[in-house]
């Protein structure tokens, strides 16, 4: 048995670690429960480790002179990159070594998590790393960092969460899994917004009090650089209340960042209009002063105005020091406004117009407003939240927390039909995912209220189908449903009614695709060629067959089958209809 | 005691007394002394020795070194100020002369130094008031009771200071100490002395 839960919040911009004992026995009682959050070791300077409770996800690869090789010396060994804090400061003055928000890269539509494609400006001397190598880093210095705190209670034996985006789909997901069974982990994965939910219910003496059946919580995750949104329903299961999540958001790359980063351009136009252009170091210092002054200028109302400082890079804090002034006006106008304005329920999120060809980035949000994603959400799903639960850092601003409910209140309020929205106390706003993570452990082991939590999509492979030969055309592919919506772990394997040829021997690849919709389909479900618009397509699966008994280059009949393993990860199997050979369906192979 | 004297059986003692008979009468010398023997005077070596105990004051003079004053370690201080610059360019600030600068351009440059100062302070210090503890309050101004045997480390006595207490006053400043230290650790304390080194773009 394990010794400890642990929750980990893999953080797009930050990760933390929680912990909480779990053995009574050893442990003085007070202790049991209580969740801790662990300090982690991290470069602070060269040759300087200082632990803090976060660690920014950046990963910085030095040149060989930048540091002697005594400099790089972490309490468990020699580091070979640097992670966390020094990372990130290098990274605003030296271009082209940074990695940052590998997260959001695990599920980029167009690039393989397994395709070194990181720092997207690498210098020609840095070797370039892949999302999935990042996040295998990542995890490992935390894993490095429990450790060497707790060298009796290897890492390997305890209970671990991680916390992945609610919109992660299958294949992130596998892919944070194997990075974590790289580094020693066996875990388990929650997602945010719901990790959010569980620190609310570990704070509730009595959850039940609060909700009724049919309330339809809405969980607004806001990070540092994505927007999670999820639905959670309130069921009667045998008499009882329970709990269910209905639905997840899609990944939405905008967060706090963005606001600052807003402020920040602000500032910036003002000082070009006064002739001032900045150098691109004097973005980052910006930055920082804009973030100060953005939080001084939320927390008091009164306050008309902020100086903003850029100091020079110089020995003088003074001469060629940048100064610009920031008004509380132009903080609610840019914030307020921006990224919260009033919208109409259905609003759809404007997509912005791409350029025909762009550089390999992540898919920015064309469309910064927080409340049009969430009504066009909530459309989407057809539901009428009655509760709304905040979280992220950025709700700390009470003004922020305050409009975000007026909002939500006008946007709802024809089905809210003269009810409150009750807004739920949240737990601690920047630290609740990993918080909930720990919770959720220590629930899977030793009981006490779930979320019922599936698949979050229909999910589909395309399959060719036949039609006679028309020059120029590529025949036509269905979509056939092979894991219905909700689809939980330990729940049946399900087994698709139709049978494939597939060679033996060679790799077969399947377009891949999921549904916007949260409403189950039946395993078997076609869905024509035509409206496969309504699909939202993903990396492809592929699956190489291997011989077995049967010589290369045979047709072989099997069916597909899917499960949702212990550990929460969608699993899809070809199974033979002559004999008990199975193989595994991939998601994400290159060929390259 | 080697040499004692053996009382001399008859016969020797008779022809003896012949040989002394002219050995007396041949040196009044010899006569003399044995005659302070018949006077019943002892030898030297018949005699108990007489222990004399006397008491000698020694005085003995041992060099005193100057109470030598400890010199705390220069890595920690060196440290702090690594810290402070790196997070409130403490020594850019300290080491320009602010008198050409305007208050408002001083005051929204101290505002950076105090946030960065505050940050360092923060994450590597707990620092808590003193008289909490020494006299239960830290409300500046309140009357406040100091007791004789109070520590004069923790409490500074000032005014018109006489007698042997306890002493009544009023609390002026509560007192800052450090209750925890978390600095960062090390791998080597070579160039501490450097406290940032020369930024050179390329």
């Amino acid at each position: 048995m394990s010794q400890y839960f642990i929750g980990i919040d893999l953080g797009t911009t930050h990760s933390a670690v929680y912990y909480s004992p779990s053995n009574p026995a050893g442990v003085e009682t007070n202790q049991v429960g209580r969740i801790q959050q662990l300090a982690i070791p991290q470069f602070i300077a060269a040759g300087q480790v200082d632990a803090r409770p976060l660690l920014p996800s950046f990963v910085y690869f030095p040149h060989k002179t930048e540091f002697l090789e005594s400099d790089l010396l972490l309490p468990w060994g020699k580091a070979t990159s640097i992670v966390g804090q020094l990372a990130r400061e290098l990274g605003a003055k030296s271009s082209g070594r940074l990695v940052q928000s590998a997260k959001s890269w695990l599920c980029h539509s167009r690039v393989g998590a397994d395709e070194a494609v990181l720092p997207v400006d690498a210098l020609e001397e840095v070797e370039k790393v892949s999302p999935a190598q990042v996040t295998e880093t990542l995890l490992a210095h935390l894993v490095s960092a429990w450790t060497s705190q707790f060298p009796h209670a290897p890492i390997a034996e305890q209970t671990v969460v991680i916390t992945v985006p609610a919109s992660f789909d299958p294949a992130a997901r596998a892919i944070t899994e194997q990075a974590a069974e790289k580094v020693g982990l066996r875990a388990r994965l929650i997602e945010e917004p719901l990790a959010a939910f569980y620190a609310w219910l570990s704070d509730q003496q009595n959850w039940a009090d609060s909700l009724v059946v049919n309330d339809h919580i809405l969980v607004v995750d806001v990070g540092g650089g994505t927007t999670d949104l999820s639905l959670i329903q309130v069921v009667e299961q045998e008499g009882a209340l329970g709990l269910e999540r209905v639905a997840v958001g899609r990944h939405i790359l905008l967060g706090g960042d963005n606001m600052d980063l807003t402020l920040t351009y602000h500032v910036a136009a003002q000082l070009a209009q006064n002739g001032t252009h900045l150098e691109p170091w004097q973005i980052s210092g910006l930055t920082q002063a804009c973030r100060e002054a953005k939080e001084r200028l939320l927390s008091n109302a009164d306050l008309e105005d902020v100086s903003v400082v850029v100091p020079s890079r110089g020995r003088s804090l003074f001469n060629n020091s940048i100064k610009a002034t920031l008004t509380q006006n132009d903080v609610q106008q840019l914030l307020i406004d921006g990224f919260f304005p009033q919208v109409q329920l259905g609003e759809q999120a404007q997509k912005a117009a791409r350029s025909g060809f762009s550089a390999i980035n992540l898919d920015y949000e064309g469309d910064p407003a927080i409340t049009r994603h969430i009504s066009e959400f909530i459309a989407q799903h057809d539901v009428k939240p009655s509760k709304v639960l905040l979280n992220g850092g950025v709700f700390n601003a009470s003004v922020i927390r305050s409009t975000l409910e007026t909002r939500l209140a006008a946007m709802l309020s024809e089905s809210l039909s003269g009810r409150e929205l009750t807004m739920l106390t949240p737990s601690h706003l920047d630290h609740a995912v990993a918080k909930g993570a720990t919770y959720y452990a220590q629930v899977q082991a030793q009981g006490g209220v779930k979320v019922k939590s599936g698949l979050a999509a229909n999910y589909y492979i395309g399959v060719a189908s036949p039609m006679p030969a028309i020059p120029g055309m590529a025949p036509p592919v269905d979509a056939i449903c092979v894991a219905p919506f909700g689809l939980e772990e330990g729940s049946e394997e399900q087994m698709l009614p139709n049978e494939f040829s597939l060679v033996v021997g060679e790799s077969v690849t399947f377009r891949f695709f999921q549904s916007k919709i949260s409403e189950a389909h039946a395993v078997g479900k076609v869905i024509g060629a035509f409206s496969l618009a309504q699909l939202e397509e993903l990396n492809p699966l592929s699956v190489r067959l291997d011989a077995g008994h049967y010589s290369s280059g045979e047709m072989v009949r099997v069916y597909l089958t899917s499960r949702v393993t212990e550990l929460g990860l969608l699993l899809l199997q070809a199974h033979d209809t002559q004999s008990d050979l199975s193989w595994t369906i991939e998601f994400q192979v290159r060929e390259s | 005691m080697t040499n004692k004297i053996k009382p001399v059986s008859f016969v020797p003692r008779f022809f003896g007394a012949f040989g002394q008979f002219f050995k007396y009468m041949g040196s009044g010398d010899y006569a003399a002394r044995c005659q302070t023997v018949g006077q019943g005077e002892q030898f030297a070596f018949e005699v108990e020795p007489k222990v004399i105990t006397e008491e000698v004051e020694v005085i003995r003079e041992i060099e005193v070194a100057a109470p030598a004053l400890d010199s705390v370690n220069t890595d920690g201080a060196h440290q702090l100020l690594q810290l402070l610059q790196q997070e409130a360019r403490f020594i850019d600030f300290i080491q320009e002369s602010i008198d050409d600068y305007s208050d408002a351009d001083v005051g929204a440059a101290s505002r950076q130094i105090h946030a960065g100062c505050a940050k360092v302070l923060k994450q590597h210090f707990t620092i808590d008031v003193v008289s909490m503890d020494v006299v239960n309050t830290a409300v500046e101004n309140s009357r406040v009771e100091v007791p004789s045997g109070y520590d004069a480390k923790q409490i500074k006595l000032e005014g018109r200071l006489e007698g042997d207490g306890p002493y009544t006053g009023t609390l002026i400043h509560p007192g800052w100490k450090v209750t925890e230290t978390r600095l960062p650790k090390i791998t080597n304390t070579d160039s501490l002395n450097i406290l940032a080194p020369a930024e050179i773009e390329v």
